[in-house]
């Protein structure tokens, strides 16, 4: 209980610490919010009208304290760009990005695991060629292979039609066979990740030595497999499975915009590129929240998988 | 073994799901899909003022008058008008109505006008109309009087006509306008949707049904998406993409009233020296950037106006500082710089046009001994750096075209606000305070070319090319237009059958 509290407490302040951090980088990085929205083209009246009714004239202290105190309130502002509220900006596309997070996680999980496995438990020829797929599997950037699926499956294959996203609201069967693709783009470079990180953790549990008693005892190699080696070649690999989390929303932002996918992630690029503060704060904390809560939720798997673990 | 198996049938059943839908995929097939850059800044059209939104709402809608494809001023929501020195008096056309299907009347008119004067905000939302007198005369008629000469006067007011019965945030959620189209949605980031609207004042122009125009953020992922067929028109391909232009589609090209330039600071030394920047211009093969950068897709300009801009553009000038390496090492030495110079070119990082542009240019300077590092800023940083606070060398940007030539060539006046030449000029600015009070259209014509010859004697900038526009479409979109301005005209458009 004290160390639900004490967690509570540092995610409070991690929170408050990136929300400052985020207003002073875009204090300091040059740009002009309302040149970028209304570009070089623009009327003069209409720049300085703008300006003034936004209140970018008021010193940073005081727009951070306004914007605070509104946060906490629940109201995160106006977005410069596009004119709304921010929370529904953010609302209307988290739950698209949570998706596609989600469904690369399941994928990189279903295919990772038993991979992994297969190739720790085949040492020969096959195990090295699925290891040398896995580390090119690992160079791959997410966008590039976006590319490549939406030439291959979009334009050769046409499986999809490349960058028409269809609303899962809309039709559900169009929306997640189009999202199919944006996942795979994901979950390739993460899959090799897990792959490598779970092969060396079995390999490196199979030497020890309560295996050989495990054996020496009669255990099969499958129960040896799935009750010794695996639950403790896990760990590390939840470990490494929080980062990829982080990996994995961080591809989809990239990915995002390669399948012209309205998540997140093209929001973010669009509000940094526009200087939109209000906009960037939001999806900023909103990803911190949400980077934050995996790595609380994996610190309280460990102790679910290794009993003696003990969170203080 | 068997574990392959699993995972191998596991991603084939996902394969089959996902491809089970093709079919069902072109559900929107009613859609005529134009591809664009971007989302609109402000749906308010007195708000707006990126080109990018201008390209999407000239469908949506009108002012008193409207362009044409010839960058005319022809009268739209009014139906004719009478100048008569200060005054400019406007009669309302007959049953002309707003999307919404009230008539329009000239209190709608009056209060679009007055809004963008500033009479219901703080500050006002167009500098049009500053000082100007709106008087309503009688039921179809207003009156504008200016408080001094303004021959620009009449492109302000193209400015739209909006109800006055809707609140600023109607017009900024659902716009309603007057134009041979209305709007019906708009998703950020996504897509902006519009319809015909069938009591548009003129009769039968339109033939397009329901228009969305698709955003895409990715160049890469528009491209690709017209060759699957999904779009429908692609204004604004790049030129190097010609090739990937798919089978059943075709496209059109053409000036674009725009002005790419390498501009030089003009206060910073060694720029402030006419010799040198006439000497750039000589060392500066503009043919070969236009071969090398646009594919030859492109029109040699010699100073700030494009040919696209016909009465106004002044003929012969492209040729002036045709390459001539000897030249411009005189014109070095002349200056005091044999030895050549060390200096920067900033670029945008975001258009890949101008970063090729400076490095071919660099290349070419290297020639006559002056090195020229290319910086490439981020977008912000440009706009900040170079546009605002005019701290930079050389850029190379380029400059949208507008109908008013004196917002094409207004920008090297010493007083202009956004003048990050820096260039300096009495008799420029003379120039220009004269073109704005002169009335006679052949008179004004003259200046504005005076003005261009003064920049092409005295090259603030190298002058390059005007890219070609380069509309891709599918081969059954006929009509399409060009435009001297950044719209797209979908009221011109018609599919055949095929």
């Amino acid at each position: 209980m004290n160390y639900l509290i004490k967690r509570t407490v540092s995610i409070v302040f991690i929170l408050l610490f990136v929300s400052i951090l985020t207003f002073l980088v875009f204090e300091v990085i040059p740009g002009d919010p309302v040149l970028a929205k209304l570009g070089i083209d623009a009327d003069e009246a209409q720049v300085e009208a703008l300006r003034e009714e936004l209140g970018l004239n008021r010193p940073l202290a005081v727009r951070y304290a306004s914007w605070i105190s509104n946060a906490v309130k629940g109201d995160l502002g106006t977005s410069i760009r596009f004119d709304m509220p921010v929370m529904d900006l953010i609302k209307d596309r988290l739950g698209l990005t949570a998706l596609i997070t989600a469904m690369s996680l399941i994928l990189i999980i279903v295919v990772g695991f038993p991979l992994g496995i297969l190739i720790a438990r085949h040492e020969n020829i096959f195990g090295l060629g699925l290891s040398l797929l896995s580390q090119v599997g690992m160079a791959i950037p997410s966008f590039w292979l976006g590319i490549i699926i939406t030439s291959v499956f979009g334009l050769s294959l046409k499986l999809f039609v490349p960058g028409q996203y269809v609303p899962i609201a809309e039709d559900p069967r169009a929306g997640f066979s189009y999202l199919f693709f944006v996942v795979l783009a994901i979950a390739i470079p993460n899959i090799a990740v897990i792959v490598r990180y779970l092969r060396d953790s079995v390999l490196e549990q199979k030497g020890q030595d309560y295996i050989r008693t495990a054996r020496s005892k009669g255990g099969g190699e499958n129960y040896i497999m799935y009750n010794h080696i695996l639950r403790n070649a896990l760990l590390p690999v939840i470990t490494v499975l929080g980062m990829l989390t982080a990996n994995v929303l961080g591809g989809s932002l990239v990915v995002e915009k390669v399948f012209n996918v309205p998540g997140i992630g093209r929001l973010l690029i669009m509000a940094v590129s526009t200087q939109d503060l209000p906009l960037v704060e939001g999806i900023v904390l909103y990803l911190a929240a949400i980077v934050v809560l995996i790595n609380f939720g994996v610190d309280l798997l460990y102790r679910v998988i290794d009993p003696r673990i003990n969170l203080t | 073994m068997k574990k392959v198996f699993t995972i191998l049938l596991l991603l084939g059943v996902m394969l089959a799901v996902a491809g089970c839908t093709d079919s069902e995929s072109s559900q929107n097939e009613s859609k005529f899909v134009v591809a664009v850059p971007q989302d609109p800044d402000f749906l308010d059209p007195h708000k707006a003022a990126a080109s990018g939104t201008e390209e999407m709402m000239f469908n949506v809608f009108e002012g008193l008058l409207k362009a044409n494809h010839e960058g005319k001023m022809v009268p739209a929501v009014a139906s004719s008008y009478d100048v008569n020195g200060l005054e400019y008096t406007f009669k309302l056309r007959k049953d002309i109505k707003f999307h919404n299907g009230n008539n329009v009347t000239i209190e709608d008119v009056e209060y679009s006008y007055k809004r963008l004067r500033g009479d219901f905000s703080e500050k006002p939302l167009s500098s049009g109309f500053e000082g100007v007198e709106i008087t309503v005369i009688d039921s179809e008629t207003i009156k504008f009087v200016l408080p001094e000469i303004n021959a620009s006067f009449l492109g302000y007011l193209t400015e739209a006509v909006i109800p006055a019965s809707l609140t600023d945030e109607d017009h900024n959620k659902n716009p309603v306008g007057t134009g041979p189209y209305s709007f019906v949605e708009y998703v950020p980031s996504q897509k902006v949707v519009i319809t015909r609207f069938d009591e548009y004042w003129q009769k039968d122009v339109a033939s397009i049904k329901d228009v969305e125009f698709r955003i895409f953020a990715d160049n890469q992922t528009a491209l690709m998406s017209l060759q699957s067929g999904a779009i429908d028109l692609y204004p604004r391909i790049n030129a190097e993409s010609i090739d990937s232009i798919p089978e059943d589609c075709t496209y059109i090209e053409g000036p674009q009233n725009m002005i790419q330039i390498m501009a030089m600071n003009n206060k910073v030394e060694p720029f402030n020296s006419i010799k040198v920047r006439q000497a750039i211009n000589y060392a500066v093969d503009v043919d070969a950037i236009i071969a090398a950068v646009a594919n030859g897709r492109g029109l040699k300009l010699g100073s700030n106006m494009s040919p696209a801009m016909k009465v106004y553009y002044q003929e012969g000038l492209e040729d002036t500082y045709n390459l001539n390496l000897e030249k411009a090492r005189q014109l070095l030495k002349e200056a005091g710089y044999e030895e050549g110079f060390t200096t920067s070119i900033t670029v945008p990082s975001v258009y890949q046009f101008h970063v090729d542009t400076a490095q071919v240019i660099a290349s070419q300077l290297a020639e006559v001994g002056i090195t020229a590092e290319i910086k490439k800023i981020d977008w912000n940083a440009w706009l900040q750096e170079v546009y605002t606070n005019r701290n930079y060398e050389m850029t190379v940007i380029a400059l949208t075209g507008k109908l008013d030539p004196h917002a094409v060539l207004n920008r090297y006046s010493s007083d202009y606000g956004r003048n990050f030449f820096n260039y300096a000029n009495d008799q420029y600015d003379e120039l220009m305070k004269q073109a704005v009070i002169t009335t006679d259209q052949e008179q004004r014509a003259l200046i504005y070319k005076e003005a261009q010859q003064i920049l092409a004697d005295e090259v603030p900038c190298v002058y390059i090319m005007d890219p070609n526009l380069i509309a891709a479409m599918k081969k059954n979109v006929k009509g399409y237009q060009l435009y001297p301005i950044y719209i797209q005209d979908i009221a011109v458009l018609t599919l055949t059958a095929e």
